[in-house]
């Protein structure tokens, strides 16, 4: 992480160098006075050492590799830098001071932006002991006087310096790798549909943003009271104990109750933590002194799972910035892993609509069994209502059906023929039927027919 | 001819047999007139889409002496037929019915304004749409028609009031006498159901039609067999129209 960052600051400060090589070599050619004898030599050789230092740097850089390359691409930029601007200033001043305190201005800024807050101080460290040395090489062979007071007060700006631009650089690069951080596992989450790789993947992020030992999941699932690891990551130790299918539950750690009843993150300092319980303590090692930090996943101010990552180092705690990290991670986490169960649930609605959308074809065709519906039936929503309101309906059709078809097979045509012959009788013996008969065998012969 | 289509029970879709009978005769290129003799609860006009508020002239007009029997007859050819239907429908004025229900009418008249109107319109067919049971004015249609469809459905309340139909047509000598089978449940085998009706009635069997859902949601929309000319039902419509033209 560290090499090409470092690699690409070393980069970005040789092209500005190359700008300053020619600015410098127009600032010594068209000075306004005659240069004292020896100087303009110097002048030349300053712009000199530009020159070459960064013509070998930008060709080392091509192929720069590895963290052991970068650092000393990274300690050849500010070498170049210190000497260059020593001599520069010197020449063209001809004021060691204000080239000291040139060096002072510039080399910390630089060493910060290259090797953030812990470079930048031990540069000046090194300035300090060449810049004291000179001050007592002075006092010994010239009879300067020797003044303490310069000394800690030059240094001190430099340190000042040194300590501004390092934090402000180190706050920026662990900004910037938290933000990468937490692009990569949002990209993660977005790109994997497979939930279980999903976590396992954004585990194996954790242990690089966060720097940790071991990074876990673990998942409340609706209607349970424990936490199951779903997914761990950890740096290659044999000692790591594998997490993956424990189950830690609630009731037994008073550390998981306080994550679940405030939903805010909890911090174990260690397996002897007597909040951690005796299933977590279990699998952190007494007496390691690696602290445990516990986020919640919430989904609708619920809890639904958490984030563990354990510290790599005895006694580290975890920042503000960390666990506010942490928080934001484990909000992606939980949005994924609802979105996830929901598409699960549409996947299994839509194909639950789709069984009992076959069952009416199978209703249709004459093949339905009723036991067809059976899970679908026992949702205890509106579909399943709907289901078990046409698998009753579609029993009472084949039951029906079943009925008639018995029927079918004697179907009979009962007439009762006495009753019918009296009916008929009624009806051919009334004066009407008398008449009409009579009429009607008129109107036949009437019409020829 | 006169035909009549008949059943002893109400509800066993004889208007719609009437109209789809009416509608493929009139569609190989004969000549028929539909006329509601049903004057107690007329109302196959609906099938034909007339409305009885627009039109002029019923049968209950004709048979009251208020206008010839071809000025109660109105043209409903249904669009791109070659034959021609006419319709003479019966009053849906509850004033008339009741009038009509209470003074009778003139059986010579009505016979006379049939054999007219078979001979004005150049007719092949004259279809009577009766009143269900075997009331004075059924009879008499039944008597003055040429062939008989009598329908019934696969169900015990039918079966003894048919008997009584088929015995009852067979006094007054109707020529030709078929039984159609409506509504019959689609498990039901249909030559089955045929055989056991044709044994029980010693009549022959038109057609056994059989239940059907685009049938119930046409309902009163139409006319069937012009929307699915293709339908097994339309086929089932021209069996039953052969066997009473023949």
């Amino acid at each position: 992480m560290e090499a090409p960052r470092q690699l690409r600051t070393v980069r970005t400060l040789a092209t500005v160098r190359w700008i300053a090589i020619v600015w410098a070599a127009i600032q010594i050619s068209t000075y306004y006075l005659p240069y004292p004898p020896g100087v303009f030599p110097w002048a030349v050789v300053a712009v000199g050492v530009l020159l070459v230092g960064n013509t070998g740097i930008w060709l080392a850089l091509r192929r720069a590799e590895g963290a052991a390359a970068s650092r000393r691409l990274a300690l050849a930029s500010v070498l170049v830098d210190g000497i260059a601007i020593v001599l520069l200033v010197f020449v063209y001043t001809f004021d060691p001071d204000t080239a000291i305190w040139a060096v002072l201005y510039i080399v910390p800024l630089g060493s910060a932006v290259l090797f953030l807050l812990r470079g930048a101080l031990w540069t000046m460290a090194v300035i300090t002991v060449l810049y004291a040395v000179r001050e007592v090489y002075g006092y010994l062979a010239f009879d300067n006087e020797l003044l303490p007071v310069s000394i800690s007060f030059r240094m001190g700006v430099g340190f000042i310096i040194a300590a501004f631009a390092g934090a402000m650089a180190s706050g920026l690069e662990s900004r910037l790798r938290e933000l990468r951080g937490l692009n990569r596992i949002t990209q993660t989450v977005a790109d994997e549909r497979e939930l279980h790789r999903a976590l396992g993947a954004v585990t194996s992020e954790l242990l690089s943003v966060f720097d940790v030992r071991s990074a876990a999941i673990g998942l409340i699932p609706p209607g349970s009271e424990a936490v199951s690891v779903m997914a761990e990551s950890s740096v290659d130790a044999p000692d790591v104990p594998e997490l993956p299918g424990l189950r830690f539950t609630v009731e037994g750690s008073p550390a998981l109750q306080e994550l679940v009843r405030d939903a805010a993150p909890v911090f174990l300092t260690g397996a002897d933590d007597p909040r951690a319980g005796q299933e977590m303590a279990a699998v952190m090692r007494p007496g390691e002194g690696r602290g445990l930090l516990i986020v919640p996943l919430q989904v609708r101010s619920e809890t639904i799972g958490a984030i563990l990552l354990q510290a790599a180092d005895p006694g580290r705690e975890f920042k503000p910035n960390e666990v506010s990290l942490a928080e934001t991670v484990a909000g992606q986490i939980a949005g994924a892993i609802q979105n996830a169960r929901l598409f699960d649930e549409m996947v299994e609605y839509v194909e639950q609509v789709s069984r009992v959308t076959a069952a009416a074809s199978a209703v249709e065709s004459g093949t339905f069994t009723a036991d067809s519906l059976d899970q679908v039936g026992r949702r205890s929503d509106a579909l399943g209502q709907l289901a078990r309101v046409f698998q009753a309906m579609a029993k009472e059709v084949a039951a029906r059906e079943q009925r008639l078809r018995r029927e079918v097979q004697q179907l009979r045509i009962e007439i009762d023929e006495t009753r019918a012959a009296r009916q008929v009788e009624e009806i051919t013996e009334s004066d009407y039927f008398q008449r009409l008969q009579q009429k009607i065998d008129e109107l036949r012969i009437e019409t020829g027919r | 001819m006169i035909i009549s289509i008949h059943s002893f029970r109400g509800g066993t879709g004889k208007s719609n047999t009437t109209a789809n009978v009416a509608a493929v005769l009139a569609a190989e290129g004969r000549h028929v007139a539909v006329v509601d003799t049903d004057v107690q609860s007329p109302g196959i006009h609906v099938l034909f889409g007339v409305d009885q508020d627009g039109i002029d002239g019923t049968l209950n007009d004709y048979l009251w002496n208020k206008r010839s029997i071809k000025d109660a007859a109105h043209d409903v050819t249904p669009k791109g037929l070659p034959g021609r239907v006419w319709l003479i429908p019966a009053s849906i004025r509850p004033h008339d019915i009741a009038r009509v229900m209470h003074e009778g009418y003139d059986v010579g008249l009505l016979n006379a304004g049939f054999r007219e109107l078979i001979q004005e319109l150049s007719l092949d067919a004259l279809i009577l749409d009766t009143h269900p049971g075997l009331g004075e004015e059924t009879l008499l249609s039944i008597a003055m028609s040429n062939a008989l469809a009598i329908l019934l459905r696969p169900d015990q309340q039918d079966f003894e009031g048919t008997k009584v139909t088929v015995s009852v047509a067979r006094k007054l000598r109707v020529p030709k006498m078929v039984l159609v089978v409506n509504n019959t449940p689609t498990m039901f085998d249909r030559d089955e159901v045929r055989g056991r009706v044709e044994r029980a009635y010693d009549c022959e069997v038109a057609a056994v039609l059989p239940h059907s859902s685009e049938m119930m949601e046409l309902s009163s929309g139409g006319i069937f067999a012009l929307a699915n000319p293709d339908h097994v039902l339309t086929g089932l419509y021209r069996q039953i129209a052969r066997a009473l033209v023949s």
